[in-house]
């Protein structure tokens, strides 16, 4: 990827179950409405390649990235912390440190309420990652007021714009991953994301 | 009323001059970054500072590209306004020729020359501040068919990448 796809490209570094769906969710419609293309680790729909050459083949084909570090908790009985986050945020700074110019990797943290997070990574304080408690309307206004900072955009929907077509996005989208078995082809979940923004001019 | 500050760290001496003059005409202007002490989150300090404010203005000088702190106080800036608009007022000020960020081009700007006299300044922005607040400003009919143009890119965009 080169050119006007790599620097409109935002690599989304989620949690996949089906609890953050709608967080996830948000994050990419947030995304398009902002005029990027959202990228992420699913996109290919290839299970052939391992799941790592796709993160890092969608964070070096990105000129941005975001990663939701709000899972880095332990959970279940054993109380172990997921951290396959924390790892991928680790390849876009050094992503960051290998680019230089208007190619310069960038990336937004998004993090949990609260002091936590100096806690488990206090080495992201001097970072300022963005709060969030947890749902889509908490993070929409985070996603978008970063994005719309980005010299590439001129203009973009507003979060109350996006919060408010959110639900359509969310019913489509489901339909869509239905009649695919839960697999949709990426370039039609995201067009599903353009019709609805544009739909608001 | 409360004001306060956006401006780059290099220009921080001329805010304060801004903000005296501010407070001549009983406006309590100081900079967003005010008692944001090192150690703690820079983004919740401003926030905090944020919360408190009646008025929100964003300093962009030519030949200064934004720094990290005046980019999160951009972000809080836009987030409480973007909550409240009706209440929270932001004043984007175009200092010389430089380039207002896409994001705050949806605020009537403020645009004055680079060797602006900080009373000169505190006067407009005084002006503006007596005036009944418009808030957001709508996009234009050509804004809208730039933005829509940019939603089709992304289409095409997403068909290349995956």
């Amino acid at each position: 990827v080169s050119g006007a796809e790599f620097q409109n490209a935002v690599f989304i570094n989620c949690p996949f179950d089906p609890d953050f769906r709608p967080t996830f969710d948000a994050i990419v419609f947030a995304t398009t409405c902002c005029g990027f293309v959202p990228r992420c680790a699913s996109e290919s729909g290839t299970v052939a390649e391992p799941r790592m050459d796709r993160i890092l083949r969608g964070i070096f084909g990105s000129k941005y990235s975001i990663h939701d570090l709000s899972r880095c908790r332990g959970e279940g009985s054993e109380q172990l912390a997921r951290f396959n986050m924390p790892l991928e945020l680790g390849m876009a700074m050094a992503r960051r440190a290998m680019t230089r110019g208007d190619r310069k990797h960038d990336w937004l943290t998004l993090v949990p309420e609260g002091h936590q997070y100096q806690r488990f990574v206090s080495d992201l304080a001097g970072f300022d990652p963005a709060r969030y408690d947890g749902t889509p309307s908490s993070v929409v206004p985070q996603v978008v007021s970063w994005l719309a900072l980005r010299p590439e955009v001129e203009n973009t929907l507003l979060p109350d714009q996006v919060l408010e077509l959110l639900p359509a996005f969310d019913r489509r989208t489901h339909e869509l991953r239905r009649r695919w078995h839960g697999e949709p082809p990426w370039p039609k979940l995201v067009q599903i994301a353009v019709d609805l923004a544009q739909s608001h001019l | 009323m409360i004001a306060l500050l956006s401006c780059p760290p290099t220009e921080q001496e001329f805010c304060r001059e801004l903000g005296a003059a501010l407070a001549k005409r009983g406006v309590a202007a100081r900079l967003a970054i005010s008692d944001v002490t090192h150690g703690e989150s820079f983004l919740g300090g401003i926030e905090e500072n944020v919360r408190s404010a009646d008025a929100l203005i964003a300093l962009v000088f030519d030949r200064q590209p934004a720094s990290r702190v005046q980019e999160l106080e951009w972000r809080a800036f836009l987030e409480a306004a973007w909550a409240d608009p009706a209440h929270k007022r932001l004043i984007p000020v175009v200092v010389g020729e430089a380039r207002l960020p896409g994001a705050l081009t949806r605020w009537q700007a403020l645009s004055v020359p680079r060797n602006v006299a900080p009373e000169w300044l505190a006067d407009r922005l005084w002006q503006v501040l007596q005036a009944p607040w418009t808030g957001m400003l709508e996009l234009s009919a050509s804004e809208k068919r730039k933005l829509r143009r940019r939603f089709q890119q992304v289409s095409r965009w997403a068909s290349v990448v995956s």
